[in-house]
């Protein structure tokens, strides 16, 4: 009977030992497992995309119909832009730019005076550049701004807490505070578009085609193939933040 | 019976261990289920955001669309074969007929598709401005059809160019409207006119 409990108590702990080893095993490593059970097709999915946005400078015309589209779209309040389009007119004496209400409404001929003295002048659609290292993630407190797998970055809604810190980190300027839903608010590529199989709204209505949108990893894409050719800018390059949005013809004055 | 000399210890002991089991579940709390440790985000939100409701459909969602009961059927694939071959061939419907969204609604028509026969349409993207690019088409009075015809920036652009198919000008029942403007210039329309607009 004694020498029974006593052989039994050596098995117990041993088995006890075993069994928190395991456990701890199992605590150490479990994201990654159950990670790899659940979430392996979508993340594996979502790798199969990579997406970037390319503007060609030489065939932007002006006419902000990509400005009310994205409004109409995206339900941007007035007065705010996701999307928006900068005229540029070089003079000897300097460089003039403006956006009268984002370009949405198109544009007036600049003055007569000016217009005698431009050099050169051209339309410059903006938006939010996607970085791949993008300085909004890095500054949010709350982890409500991130790049998703695909390479969109995001604002999550339910998360953000509205302290625009995000709006001053972004050296583009794309990011605003939404004035009706008090959070940070900004071009999503059209996510819930891409998503479905769309291009994003302003892309779809652009005339002359000087907005793309698509995936590097599908090598016979507007974008790939600009890639390839390997003729494209980039906004600030000298911010590393290895922005996703090509620019075409990007005139040296831009800054 | 005494109380232990180290009482106050337990007390602190059992303090802390109450404040770190409070930490512990408030944080649980205020972590969001999906939360990814690595990238610092909620994933759930991936889906949330899917969710938005689409305005613009796309050219596919109108080219020859089955919604029609009635003769719409054909005039849709009509006018979507016209802008394919034509100079508009870029364009897409909701460029100049507003979002799908505000036609139709859960597979009815909710309000006809905007049409605007205006010149502002036309000069939104063809009013002559110094920052267009080279070659873009623009008005110019002093454009040889245009000059020919007196054509001012207030003359109806509709008058000659059919929208879906600009090139095509001087369509038939518009032809008249052609010969007013030319005024008394005597000639035959129909081979002069055509030369003159080439």
């Amino acid at each position: 009977m004694t020498t029974e409990t006593s052989v039994a108590r050596r098995v117990f702990l041993q088995r006890l030992l075993a069994g928190s080893a395991a456990a701890g095993v199992f605590m150490v490593y479990r994201q990654p497992v159950v990670a790899a059970l659940g979430d392996a097709d979508e993340a594996q999915r979502a790798a199969d995309h990579d997406y970037a946005f390319v503007v060609d400078v030489g065939r932007c015309i002006g006419c902000g119909q990509c400005v009310r589209a994205c409004s109409i779209e995206n339900e941007v309040p007035e007065g705010q832009y996701r999307t928006w389009i900068e005229r540029y007119v070089v003079t000897p004496e300097g460089v003039h730019v403006d956006s009268p209400r984002g370009g949405m409404y198109g544009f007036d001929e600049v003055d007569a005076e000016l217009a005698s003295e431009a050099l050169n002048s051209f339309f410059l659609p903006k938006l939010c550049n996607h970085c791949a290292q993008a300085p909004c993630v890095q500054v949010c407190p709350v982890g409500a701004t991130y790049r998703s797998p695909e390479g969109f970055v995001l604002v999550d809604p339910e998360h953000c807490i509205g302290c625009s810190y995000c709006v001053q980190a972004c050296p583009y300027g794309v990011r605003f505070i939404n004035s009706e839903k008090r959070i940070a608010d900004k071009c999503t590529w059209c996510y819930h578009r891409v998503s479905q199989g769309q291009l994003p709204a302003c892309v779809t209505v652009c005339p002359t085609q000087a907005r793309m949108f698509g995936d590097l990893n599908d090598p016979d894409s507007q974008v790939a193939r600009v890639i390839r050719e390997d003729n494209w800018d980039v906004l600030k390059p000298e911010a590393h933040t290895e922005s996703m949005c090509l620019y075409l013809g990007l005139p040296r004055v831009v800054v | 019976m005494s109380v232990s000399p180290r009482a106050h210890i337990y007390r602190l002991v059992v303090l802390l261990g109450i404040g770190a089991a409070g930490f512990a579940a408030i944080r649980n709390l205020a972590i969001p289920e999906s939360w990814d440790d690595e990238n610092f985000y909620r994933v759930d939100s991936l889906q949330e955001l899917k969710l938005q409701p689409l305005r613009f459909g796309g050219n596919t969602a109108c080219a020859g669309s089955g919604c029609h009961q009635d003769q719409r059927v054909a005039e849709h694939r009509e006018h979507f074969t016209a802008l394919t071959r034509g100079k508009h061939g870029g364009l897409a419907c909701e460029t100049c007929h507003g979002p799908l969204a505000r036609h139709v609604s859960g597979g009815r028509r909710v309000t006809p598709a905007l049409i605007n026969r205006e010149n502002t349409l036309c000069l939104g993207c063809h009013a002559p401005l110094v920052s267009r690019p080279e070659g873009f088409p623009q008005f110019s009075a002093e454009n040889t059809g245009h000059w020919y015809f007196d054509v001012e920036i207030t003359t109806p652009c509709r008058d000659c160019h059919d929208p879906h198919e600009p090139r095509q000008m001087a369509a038939p029942r518009q032809r008249h409207v052609l010969e007013e403007h030319a005024g008394t210039v005597a000639m035959e329309p129909s081979h002069t006119l055509g030369e003159v607009m080439q």
